[in-house]
Formats: structure tokens, sequence, C-alpha cells
């Protein structure tokens, strides 16, 4: 493994973990919210907004992590009917397909942040927040997604022969 | 007519609408029929579709991003990982083991008993934090793979849960019944009360299907062991492992009855109730913590890109007028009462293959209100049968979301065929109950008249 | 050559909301014919909420009806009408759209059309009546309110704890006893069933409705002038009716809200007097820290007549 292959493995990996972390922040969160305000202390208020952002954030930061470890569901059956030879082939039209969209996906993202940021736009919650803050994690997802379907493509693993193959 | 006339606007003008849904429903399938990935399959015939609808441009991609940021910030599925955190917590920490090893002690040789205790479980739970996915996706994770040890095949043990998370839209709270209400301008409480009883009856019939499962087959949930424990030890297990777990699931439903927390708040307590069990128990390590951390973001990971995929997918489908073609074509058809209500039955059953249940009211439900109206029907006795189709789209392929937290939970090899097909006897059930519905309506209306 | 313009709507399209959107589309279409047409494609289910914005300003969607509260993360003028305490028809009267295009145009790239929701305001909904007391007659302090980001400053001044929890889950919340009430407008309450809970309505309302029509620009500049006096004309037409049309809808829900045997609690005079200045200060010093105290002055005394 190249040193830029090990810090996409590393980077995607530590991904993942900010995922689970923000999960479990989020939980936190609410016990601390809801027993604040039952204590009669007031509330946090914005932990809506936190966990709103957290759910976008935590998604996008697993989804290339599962795509290393096989972990989106995908639909088998009719590919393990070919012979080896058109299943390679047909891997690698949906390894090209997805490389595409996703980078399309991550130029659309970047494009949405730059205008954010252009137009100082901001996203009004209980807290206001600038609004590429919203966008940030979908690039980031998409490139790295796109560095994995990309692996793929070149011959480095499968997408298939996870957890969720078979008939 | 008016749509040919518009025909000639430039890009993202009106293309007939059975052609723009065949573009899209059927690029979807043939994605995800030569292996693309679920997520994946949706991401690109989204990124397709935009371009055909709204034209090649940046705008249009930014706008499908941004479409997609805003779908998976929605209300309904914040429970959704926190629940899947409490399941895998349970399941991670030997909870799971020693509450099954109790029942065990505790029911002794009735077969299938997992299963009932799965449906009753379920039920309960799902109907009383009101969420479908996320307290499927915590059942799953804490019931399947122990069961799966235990020899019960899967649709004994995948089957239940599924049919159990669906009630949750009927029994409430139901933030989809609320919903529903407000689109359909139904009354909100006749609407939720309406929901109870058919719910109940529902359960019932996914009973009886067990039992029936389990006589046909007696090898697929196994009646092992148990026999001749003595009064004491089945009063022990009962104390010692079952009453705490009660407790935490008490404690969830609990917090929402007693008006502490709201459904979505509840979770994050669920989480702190088996933290707390399992450090009581000694089961609480940081192997354990690591795992079902690890556990819970491949699982909610999983699920909630397929929802940025398939809402945005919904979005696009609206605007393409492919929906709204179908919905005018069903409008116009002048058949009898009984005939126009299977059809629009059937209309929302297929579009639940491909969309989402939020989507799908607000598209319907303009439609079908006065439909149903100049059919005679009475209203919450409609959005019940409305109800009824949004908790069968949830199990049906290629888009149900039960289906994918099943994939998640269920034991590696399992397909997502095996899965749809352990879902068919509670479409089944479901569409038993549409029949019962329709001989006798006050089974839905008579609690709402009675409260009035 | 007849022009086709594709609105999106911000409310599910069976909501009443969209009931002046309706009207404006069968006016236009009947006298625009060969002109110019709308055509509706959808409500949040074609376009999620929070991008609605992004697809007006773009130009993906020629048109959007629905709250002007969708744009205030680009365009900090629209929270104005929110803010106002002055009817459609006498801002029209003043040019006030001439004003707001000021900031629509070269910030959103949008053209403002009409304002459709000066018919009804916001209020005070909640479980039980407030002791008496305070600065405002009444006592709200720790009370527990559903509310939007929206609400902030204002629960604050009141001693008020803000609970963001979405619609759909206010029912069960209320049912619960999860909150005490909620900030909400003057319609469509007793729609959602809020009527079982609600024991007390609280008045005066303050703030009032903020649905708007806009254009995208480039759209509206490639209008015939044709098609842009018939979008005009009708625009303030369907104004007028809104504004009747939401004002026999509120008057309606106050009604039912009595045959449901809430109370209806009004401020003592000071009270309500320093609960208004409480209100509407709290929307307009958001406003003029955003826009600067020339602009957002300007704009203050075109749409809040104290
Ligand atoms: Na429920
Ligand atoms: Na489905």
């Amino acid at each position: 493994m190249t040193s830029l292959g090990r810090a996409q493995a590393w980077l995607i990996g530590a991904l993942a973990w900010v995922s689970g972390a923000i999960v479990a922040i989020t939980c936190l969160l609410v016990i601390v919210d809801v027993a604040a305000y039952a204590a009669g202390a007031g509330s946090i208020g914005w932990t809506a907004d936190v966990a709103a952002y957290g759910l976008l954030y935590a998604t996008m930061f697993a989804a290339p992590w599962l795509v290393r470890e096989k972990g989106h569901v995908t639909l088998e059956s009719f590919r393990r009917m070919l012979p080896p030879g058109p299943q390679r082939a047909l891997e690698v039209l949906v390894c090209l397909l997805s490389l595409l969209a996703c980078l399309a996906l991550s130029w659309g993202g970047i494009a949405l942040i730059v205008d954010s940021i252009d137009r100082g736009a901001i996203d009004f919650r209980v807290l206001a927040i600038p609004r590429w803050l919203l966008y940030l994690p979908l690039p980031v997802g998409f490139l790295l997604m796109a560095v994995e379907f990309g692996r793929v493509l070149a011959g480095r693993g499968s997408l298939y022969g996870g957890g969720s193959e078979g008939i | 007519m008016a749509a040919a006339a518009k025909a000639s606007e430039g890009p993202g003008a009106q293309m007939e609408w059975y052609f723009a849904g065949l573009i899209m429903l059927g690029g979807l399938l043939a994605l995800m029929a030569i292996g693309t990935p679920v997520f994946m399959a949706f991401l690109i015939i989204n990124a397709a579709g935009v371009g055909i609808f709204f034209g090649f441009r940046e705008a249009a991609l930014e706008q499908l991003v941004s479409n997609a940021a805003a779908s998976v910030t929605s209300f309904i599925l914040v429970p959704v990982p926190l629940f899947v955190l409490m399941g895998e917590l349970f399941f991670r920490t030997g909870l799971a083991v020693r509450v099954f090893d109790a029942f065990d002690v505790l029911i002794g040789r009735v077969p299938a008993r997992l299963s009932y205790i799965a449906v009753g479980s379920g039920t309960a739970f799902a109907a009383l934090t009101g969420t479908s996915v996320g307290s499927a996706a915590m059942m799953g994770s804490m019931l399947v793979p122990e069961m799966d040890r235990r020899g019960y095949k899967s649709h004994m043990s995948i089957g239940p849960i599924m049919g159990a998370g669906g009630l949750a839209i009927l029994i409430p709270p139901s933030a989809l019944a609320v919903l529903l209400g407000s689109i359909a301008r139904i009354d909100i409480g006749s609407l939720l009360l309406a929901g109870v009883v058919p719910g109940l009856v529902l359960a019932c019939l996914y009973a009886a299907l067990i039992f029936l499962q389990a006589r046909l087959d007696p090898e697929a949930a196994p009646a092992y062991g148990g026999e001749g424990a003595a009064l004491a030890a089945k009063l022990r297990v009962l104390a010692v492992e079952i009453a705490p777990m009660l407790l935490v699931i008490l404690l969830v439903i609990g917090l929402i009855v007693g008006g502490i927390a709201t459904p979505t708040e509840s979770a994050a307590f669920g989480v702190l109730g088996v933290l707390l069990l399992a450090l009581a128990k000694g089961g609480l390590d940081w192997p354990a913590l690591r795992a079902a951390l690890r556990g819970t973001v491949k699982v909610s990971g999983m699920l909630l890109i397929i929802v940025i995929g398939s809402s945005t997918f919904s979005q696009i489908v609206a605007f393409s007028g492919a929906s709204r073609g179908l919905l005018a074509w069903a409008g116009e058809a002048q058949w009898a009462p009984l005939w126009m209500l299977l059809m629009m039955f059937a209309v929302l059953l297929f579009l639940g293959m491909f969309l989402d249940q939020i989507s799908q009211m607000m598209l319907t439900l303009p439609v079908f209100m006065p439909m149903a109206a100049a059919a005679g029907y009475d209203p919450v006795w409609f959005g019940v049968i409305v109800l009824l189709a949004m908790e069968i789209s949830l199990v049906t392929p290629p888009f149900g979301l039960l289906l994918f937290v099943m994939m998640g939970a269920a034991p590696k090899g399992t397909s997502l065929t095996t899965i749809a097909t352990a879902a068919l006897p509670y479409i089944g059930c479901a569409l038993v109950l549409l029949l019962l519905l329709l001989a006798l309506p006050e089974l839905a209306l008579w609690l709402p008249s009675a409260m009035k | 050559e007849e022009k086709v313009l594709k609105v999106v709507t911000g409310t599910p399209v069976s909501l009443v909301w969209n009931q002046p959107l309706k009207d404006f589309i069968a006016a236009v279409n009947e006298r625009g014919k060969g002109v110019v047409q709308v055509e509706l494609v959808g409500g949040p289910e074609a376009v999620p909420v929070p991008e609605q914005f992004r697809a007006l300003s773009s130009g993906l969607v020629d048109m959007h009806f629905g709250p002007n509260q969708y744009f205030q993360g680009d365009i900090p003028a629209s929270q104005a009408f929110n803010a106002s305490n002055r009817s459609a028809m006498d801002l029209r009267a003043d040019g006030a759209w001439d004003v707001i295009n000021g900031y629509y145009e070269p910030q959103g790239n949008i053209h403002y059309l009409g304002y459709f929701g000066s018919g009804y305001e916001f209020i005070l909904l909640l479980r039980e009546p407030p002791p008496e007391g305070g600065a405002f007659g009444r006592d709200f302090s720790g009370l527990r309110l559903r509310g939007t980001g929206t609400y902030a400053p204002l629960y604050d001044a009141l001693g008020v704890t803000l609970r963001d929890i979405q619609v759909a889950e206010v029912h069960t919340a209320l049912e619960r006893g999860a909150i005490d009430g909620l900030g909400w407008v003057t319609l469509a309450a007793t729609d959602l069933g809020f009527d079982d809970f609600i024991k007390a309505r609280i008045l005066p309302t303050f703030w009032q409705g903020d649905l708007g029509m806009a254009i995208n620009l480039d759209s509206w500049n490639a209008l015939p002038q044709e098609a842009r006096t018939i979008l005009n004309e009708e625009a303030a037409k369907a104004e007028a009716k809104a504004h009747a049309f939401f004002q026999d809808l509120a008057a309606k829900e106050a009604a039912a809200f009595a045959a449901a045997g809430t109370q209806t609690i009004e401020l003592p005079g000071d009270g309500a007097a320093a609960f208004l200045d409480t209100a509407y200060a709290s929307r307009w010093d958001e406003i003029l820290q955003r826009m600067g105290e020339d602009d957002g002055g300007a704009l203050r005394d075109l749409f809040y007549r104290p």
C-alpha cells in the first residue's frame, strides 16, 4: 500500500469514528437538555439544531468507510447468475457510474459552499449558523467515496462480498 | 391539451408523464439490478434526472446537493441512530443473552416463543415511541443475532420485527398520522384514535401468523430446552433478568406518556437506561462500547445515506410531473366507489415501492381526499386506509426502509430477497386488515365516536 | 408566444395557506391566455422548504409562494413582513414593494410580486391561563413553549423556555404536557387538533403572516410588458382578497376556540403595550442589526406603525 493509500484508509476510518462520536454526543446532549428543563433549570434550546446537523455529518462521514467495509445495501441476485467475466465488467460499469456521480455531487457541493460563503448566507434555526457548514460534509463524503470507487476500478478490492451478499 | 402547448418550452419543459416516470423508475431499477449499491443507484439517477428536468447546468447540481442536505436533517430521523445504539448496546454488553436465557426458563417449550416476544415487545415499543425505523432497528440489532444463534430461521426473526415496526404508524403517538391529518385536513384527534383498534387487530393477526408458521415448519423456530424449571427459578429470572430490562423499556415509554420527553428525546434515555443496566450487570467494558458504536455507525449510516438518495429522488419525481400525471390519470377514473378505493390503494402501493411516506402523502392526498369524499367514504376511515398503505410501503422493495434496517441486523449473507420474502406474509396480514376495515368500518370508527 | 411560469409553494398543496395562490393562478390563467400562464408544480414534496430560496434564485423554478422567512438567511429585508403591522394594501399603496425589491433583486435575484399574509397574526396558545402579575399583566416566566428561532428573543424577554419541537410532534407534546403551549398563528390550530388541549388564548396578537409571491428576476425580465402588467394587477387583487380571506378564517378560528371552551385572556392596557413593544422590538432589533441603522430604520418606518 502506498503512503497515500494508507492516508486515505486512516482518514475514512477516523471519520467513521467521528460519526460514532457525533451519535454519542447527540445522545448526551438530549439527556442533559431534557434533564435540565425537567429540573427547572431552563433548556439548552439548540439541541434540535445540533441533532439535525449531527445526523447529516454522521451520515456523510460514515458513507466512505461503508464503501470500504462493503456495508452498503446491494442487490446481488442478478449479478451472481452471470459468469465471472461479465460480473467484473458490470462491477467496472457500476464503479464508473458511481465515481462520476460522486464527482458531480462533490462539484455541486463545493460550488454551493463557495456560493454560500460569498452571499454570507445563514441557516436560521434556534442558532444562526453559517449555511456553508450545512453543506460542508457532502463534498467531503462524496470525494472520499469517489476515491473508494476509483480504488475498486483500479482493481484494489471489490464492492461485493460484504454482509449484504447472497441471493 | 394544455400539456401539448407547454411541450415547446425550453429545458425542463414537460415531457409526457409516463415517459418521465419510465426514465426515473426504470433507470433506478436497472441500476439496482446490475449491482449498484442502493444509495448510489438513487444518487446516479438523481444526477441524471436533474440534468434532464432542470437542464445540465451547475445550478441543477447545486440544488441536488442542497436538497440532499435538507433531506436527512429531518426530525423523523433523529431517533434512528439513538435507537440503533440502544439495541447495539443491549446486544454487545451481553444483556440480550441473559434476557433470552431468562425467557427460556420462564416460558419453557412454547414453539416460536421468541417470535411472539418480538411481536409483543416490538408492538409495544414501536407503537408507543412512534418511530417505525428506529424501533425496528433497535429490535433488530437486539434480537436477530441472538435468535439466529438459537436456530431460528430468518423469516421467524426478521418478519415479526418488520411487522411490529409498521404498527408504529397506526397506533398513537404517530407523527405520520398527524402529518396525514394536517395535509388531508382530517380531524387529528379522531384519526389518532381510529388507528388504535385496527393496530391491535393487526398485532393479533401477526401472532396468529406466527402460530401458523410454527405449525407448518416446526424447524424454523426450534422448541428447545427450558422444561421443568421450578417456580422459584422462574421467579428469580423474572426479578433479576427480565424486570430490569422491562424497566428500561418502561422508562422510554414512561418519559413520553409522562410528558417529560417527546418521542424523539426518549430515545436518548433508552441508551442511558441500557448503559446503566449493563453497568449494573458488569457487562459494560471498552470493547463492548466500541463494538456497539461501530455497529451503530454501520447500520444508521447505511440507512441514512439511502434516505438521502431516496428523498431527493422523490423530489425529482414530483418535480418531473411523473407522479402528477399518474394522479391526474387516477383522478379522471369514473368507477364504482369500491373499485375507486382499491385503485387508490394500488396507486399508493405502487408509489410506495419508490417514494418515502411523507412525499407520498403530499403528492396523493390533494387528489385522493376529494375522490374519497365523492365516493362517500368517511375521511377518518379513509385516513386509516392510507396509513395502512404507508405501513405496507415500509417493507415493499426496492425502496423499503424496514427491509434495509433488517439488512443491517440480519446475519451475514442474508439477501434483500430473503428479507422481502419474510415480509410478504406480514403484508398479507395488512391486506386482511384492509378487507376487515372494508367489511366493518366500525373497527376504525367506533373508538373515535365513543370518545367524543 | 405564451410564457408558462412554474410556481412552487412552501406548504403542502392541500393546506389553506395556498388558497390565495390558487385564486391568483386561476385569475392569471384566465386573463393571460396566449400571454402568460402559471403552473403549480407542487410544494415541499417537489422542492424541500430550506432549499426553495435557492431553487427560485437560480431559476430552477420561476415563481415561489410561501413564507418569506424561507429567504431570511439570504435577504435580511425579508424579515420585515413578519415584523410588520400594516396591511398589504396600505404597503402597496406606499410603494413598499419597490423598496423591498431594492433588496430582493440584487441580493436574491428575485422580484417581489405581492404580499398575502397581512390578514392573520401570531398568538400565544397555552394549556393553562398564566397567573396575573409582572410587567405584562400576566406572568409567563417558567413556561415551556414551542417555537422556532424567530421566537427566541421574545421568549427570552418573557422568561419563557423555548422548545423547538416539530409541528408533527406538537400534538403529542401538548397532550402529554411536554410543553405548556406554543406560539402560533391565528389560523389552523384547530385544524391540527390543538384546541383539545389549549385552554387559554392570549391577546393581543402580535407580528403578522409573511406569505409572499416572488418571481425569479431573469424570468421576470424575460416577460413581455403585457405579461408583467397582468401579474402585477392580479397580484394586487389577490392581495386584497387574501387579506379578507385570512381575516375571515381567523375569526372562525377564534369562534371554534370559544366553542371548545378556550378562554380568551386580554393583557391589561399597560401590559399589552409592553408586550407588543417587546414582541416587535425583538424582530426589528435583529433586522436593524443585520441591515444597519439607516436601511433597517427606513424599512421599519415603512412597515411598522406603533
Ligand atoms: Na405509534
Ligand atoms: Na416501499
